[in-house]
């Protein structure tokens, strides 16, 4: 008990409906729940069903910092989130997001200052700073990296800076949004290692995810939004248990899934477009060549040596390994972003080194791993008919063009909209499209799944299987071994520039050595027919259902 | 400073700081004739107001100062004016982001901001640099200088041959910019209302 | 990439450990002899050059590195200005009424000369002076003593921000060029072409930053930077009464003289 008789570490969220401003509609809807000292509630659901918002509305960002409208009232230990304002509130809750670099305050120098940011701007004498900040960085394990430059972390080790720069002020209540999504696995790791250690402590915690399946456990509660509603709220292990899930857009942890028969594979979910296949097909199918291939930068630095690929049309090919590895140098060779030192790269009968970058965008298509990095048109329309009509397209074909790339990704609806005004992942779908409209026989998609519910997930396992079956030639960029075990028909490790393994999914995700060497992890399918014993080790979730049913 | 500016203006101005200094980055990867180093003091004008838009400028110098060299500084006036000036335009409503025709508006805009900012740099590089820069521009001093002007004259005759029509694009390009923006992001911003209207 | 690099370079000596504003006082010196009417008298003009040298013997003992950081940016900075002095108002002067040496038409005048030793002089002297405190200043330090003079720490933030973020924006830019041309835009071809190519790379670079503003701002709050109450600040800076009675008295020496020989010797 405080002062004032409250309880310390109590949460009280009553009828919370918040409308961002400008908005016809509320992006939350009569939430109401309570959060006890030492819970840690895990909060799931589609893009766009409110996670964020209301993370916002718990740190007080809604509506102090984005202004809007607030009905209702979130109480911490008996103050109300109207009445105090924001630079108050947030030494009472701490918020962190998704994206590490952001949040890094490029105001400080070293991990230490960085983290003693917080504890500076509220008047916290040095010397007690010094004090607090030590034994934080010792708490989290940031004690070895007390000295370096926060810009010269990892994302995994920006994030667990991040986290402790707002556990420092001694929040009751730590909200994370998203913490691990724009994480490479190694990443993950950590920042959940990190998380279960404060679940340890009995903090409290509201976290926002859709990785549910690593999250879960850390969790004592459990809530699914739905379209700004609370869907439903119970134990995470009943509330994930439940067959609603297909119509959420989340993934269940597979063993709940399978052990309450609430499973289905992305494959029972029909296309979320329906286009005939010839509509896909090119009068030009192009196969990929590298021929032994070497990358220097110009600062002398061996990025790729001796790299040989192939990936044949009507194939997709999955390039796996470390951040830095090389995936990525190796496949802007491919329209010639970067150019071999050595070796050459060959697309069906060109040879790339022939064409400047311009002329190679005809044959290869690329979905780059930052939206922001390329959108700056008024309307989704424009933006993904500016590819196009850099090749010329004519009228006739653009429309057609255009029109085709936002039905399969789901945009045919939004495309008078600002791209800007659409969800992250919405975003990113109409990069995709801007690839796919450019018709190209090669498509190269680099790291496309970030921020993706599974609503995302379905809909790009069956348009790469479509474009596959087009006869398109695909190289697929990804930690996600989920991914390349249900679709890939080649994975290739990259390990510090060169090819570590080039073979068939299944010879590749259930070799734990060679995954952890590249700094990989098994899919959930090998893990969980391990976890349940099973004669054979299944690769996909099809698999391990059929085994299961054999069984 | 501490409550002039919310915490968004806060965060926009080392960002916009930042996209005056890789302008010139992008202006040398196209080989165009220009600077364009003011697109993100003249943003910051247009979406946060005259003072914003003032200290990005001369921020803008300064921090380019401590990167290469002092010599850049003192035209920190001249970049504190430009954003004062961006600011003030666009209060006026000669920013507002509209139909292809308010281009030229913004344009005229760019155009007189480009002589103000000649007329205010020409006393600083003749007092402090003898009207040299140590670039090509220079032989424009001296052409001026053999057609009978002074110093001051020479220098405010180079500023006045190449800042107009590097000003004059620049506006353009943010008022290309400000069209491209979505409207709700902008309203984000203190004088966001006022350039939407 | 953690930092744009800036002109500090480490290593140890008395300019290190001083106060950053100790040798910004010596910068408002130098800049305060800018009032010296140089050209009276041409013994004169060889005292700011004696000056310099003295800053470049006074960097010299701080060792190779910073002295060689020192001399080698001030000549890159200063030649090619000092070139152009003598080259346009050696030749070009507008009060050049004394030749010296005919080039074909053109005439180098002693006027001009003067003119151009004048300003050459004193602009070095102050850029070195600069440099003296920008080569052993670390920007931490600077914006730090900057805050206890006086400055709101949000200044200091926006300072140390842009040099942070700088790096990330470089590779931003250059991300959004590889992304445009994957996307079939030409960064060739005539003026018109390539200013048409503009547009592609200077809106999803602005666009994306303001993105990031938003969440930069929100990052901001989190950690309490907008808390009405007064800072405190972990970095500490050394300083002493003999180096206030130094920065007093330098700017104070150098304000005297210049008034003293202006109304002496002014016009």
């Amino acid at each position: 008990m405080d002062g004032q008789g409250h309880t310390v570490g109590h949460l009280a969220v009553h009828n919370v409906t918040y409308t961002y401003p400008a908005a016809p509609t509320p992006a939350l809807r009569d939430v109401t729940f309570t959060l006890e000292a030492g819970e840690v509630l895990l909060v799931a659901g589609a893009n766009g069903a409110g996670k964020s918002t209301l993370l916002a509305c718990l740190a007080g960002f809604a509506p102090h910092f984005f202004g809007g409208h607030l009905e209702g009232d979130v109480v911490l230990d008996g103050r109300s989130v109207r009445h105090t304002p924001l630079a108050e509130w947030v030494t009472s809750v701490g918020l962190v997001f998704a994206n590490p670099f952001n949040q890094i305050s490029g105001a400080r120098l070293t991990v230490f200052e960085e983290v003693a940011f917080g504890l500076e701007n509220v008047g916290v004498p040095p010397d007690e700073i010094r004090r607090r900040v030590s034994a934080i960085l010792d708490r989290l394990d940031l004690t070895p990296l007390a000295e370096r430059s926060p810009y010269a972390l990892s994302g995994g080790q920006q994030q667990r800076v991040a986290i402790a720069g707002v556990l420092v002020l001694e929040p009751t209540l730590l909200a994370l949004d998203e913490p691990t999504s724009q994480l490479d696995p190694e990443g993950k790791r950590e920042v959940l290692a990190l998380l279960s250690h404060l679940a340890a402590e009995r903090h409290m915690v509201a976290m926002a995810t859709h990785d549910v399946e690593a999250a879960y456990r850390l969790a004592t509660r459990g809530m699914v939004l739905h379209r700004g509603r609370v869907a439903g709220q119970d134990s995470p292990s009943a509330l994930l248990a439940r067959s609603e899930w297909p119509t959420w857009g989340i993934t269940p942890p597979l063993e709940l899934a399978l052990a309450h028969g609430t499973w289905a594979p992305w494959s029972a979910t029909p296309p979320p477009f329906s286009l005939p296949a010839h509509e896909l097909a090119l009068p030009q199918e192009l196969s990929v060549r590298v021929e032994r291939v070497a990358y220097r930068y110009p600062t002398g630095t061996e990025a790729l040596r001796g790299v040989s690929l192939a990936v044949e049309p009507g194939q997709i090919v999955a390039l796996v390994g470390r951040n830095g590895a090389g995936k990525t140098t190796l496949s802007k060779m491919l329209n010639g972003l970067l150019r071999p030192s050595e070796g050459r790269v060959r697309l069906g009968p060109h040879d790339a080194g022939d064409h400047p970058v311009a002329r190679l965008a005809r044959w290869v298509g690329y979905v780059f791993q930052n939206p922001a990095d390329q959108i700056f048109k008024r309307t989704v329309w424009d933006e993904v008919a500016f590819g196009p009509r850099n090749l010329g397209f004519p009228t006739k074909r653009l429309g057609q063009a255009v029109e085709r790339a936002l039905v399969l990704c789901g945009l045919e609806h939004l495309a008078r909209e600002h791209p800007y005004d659409l969800l992250p992942n919405q975003r990113r779908w109409v990069t995709v499209a801007g690839a796919l409209a450019m018709e190209t026989p090669i498509l190269v998609l680099d790291e496309p799944t970030g921020g993706f519910d599974r609503f995302d997930h379905v809909r790009l396992r069956h348009l790469l299987r479509a474009l596959r079956e087009a006869g398109r030639t695909i190289v697929l960029i990804t930690h996600d071994m989920e991914l390349v075990a249900e679709l890939a028909d080649r994975v290739v490790i990259i390990n510090r520039g060169t090819v570590m393994a080039d073979a068939p999914p299944r010879q590749v995700v259930a070799d734990d050595e060679l995954l952890a060497s590249a700094g990989l992890e098994p899919p959930p399918a090998v893990r969980a027919s391990r976890a349940l014993r099973l004669a054979r080790v299944a690769h996909t979730h099809e698999e391990l259902a059929a085994l299961i049913d054999i069984a | 400073m501490s409550r002039q500016f919310n915490t968004l203006t806060l965060a926009l101005i080392p960002v916009a700081v930042v996209i005056n200094i890789v302008m010139g980055q992008i202006v040398v990867v196209l080989k165009l004739p220009l600077y364009l180093d003011s697109i993100g003091t003249v943003l910051v004008g247009a979406l946060a107001g005259p003072l914003a838009g003032g200290l990005t400028g001369a921020l803008a110098n300064l921090v380019w100062g401590l990167l290469t060299g002092p010599t850049i500084i003192p035209f920190a006036i001249t970049a504190f004016v430009i954003g004062v000036l961006a600011g003030q335009f666009a209060r006026a409503g000669w920013l507002r982001p509209g139909p292809a025709g308010a281009l030229v508006k913004a344009g005229v805009a760019g155009l007189v901001t480009g002589i103000v900012a000649a007329v205010v740099s020409a006393p600083i590089a003749a007092v402090l640099f003898g009207g040299v820069t140590g670039a090509g521009t220079d032989a424009l001093v001296a052409f001026f200088q053999s057609m009978g002007a002074n110093v001051l004259q020479a220098t405010l005759g180079q500023g006045l041959v190449s800042d107009p029509l590097d000003k004059t694009i620049t506006y353009v390009v943010v008022w290309l910019i400000l069209r491209a923006m979505p409207r709700r992001q902008i309203a984000r911003f203190p004088q966001g209302a006022q350039l939407l209207e | 990439m953690t930092m744009a690099p800036t002109l500090f370079v480490s290593g140890e000596g008395p300019l290190y450990r001083w106060h950053p504003l100790t040798k910004m006082a010596l910068v408002v010196a130098a800049l305060l002899l800018f009032l010296v009417p140089w050209e009276r008298e041409p013994r004169w003009l060889a005292v700011p050059p004696l000056l310099t040298a003295g800053l470049g013997a006074l960097m010299a003992a701080h060792g190779r590195q910073p002295a060689s950081a020192w001399a080698r940016r001030l000549f890159w900075l200063m030649a090619p200005v000092l070139v152009s002095l003598v080259l346009v108002q050696g030749f070009f002067y507008p009060g050049g009424r004394t030749p010296l040496w005919h080039a074909g038409p053109l005439a180098l005048t002693r006027e001009g000369l003067l003119f151009a030793a004048t300003v050459g002089g004193r602009l070095v002297l102050a850029v070195g002076a600069f440099m003296v405190l920008l080569v052993t200043t670390h920007p931490a330090d600077l914006t730090a003593s900057l805050v206890h003079a006086g400055l709101p720490p949000e200044g200091a933030y926006l300072i140390l921000a842009a040099i942070h973020l700088l790096p990330r924006m470089q590779a931003r830019a250059q991300a959004i060029v590889a992304a445009q041309q994957a996307r079939g835009l030409s960064l060739e071809g005539s003026l018109w072409q390539r200013a048409r190519a503009l547009l592609p790379l200077v809106t999803p670079l602005v666009l994306g930053a303001i993105q990031e503003v938003e969440e930069r701002a929100m990052a901001l709050e989190a950690r309490a930077f907008r808390a009405p109450r007064p800072k405190t600040s972990l970095r500490t800076l050394c300083d002493s009464p003999a180096q206030r009675a130094f920065r007093w008295g330098i700017v104070a020496l150098s304000g005297a003289i210049a008034l003293f020989t202006r109304l002496t010797f002014g016009a």
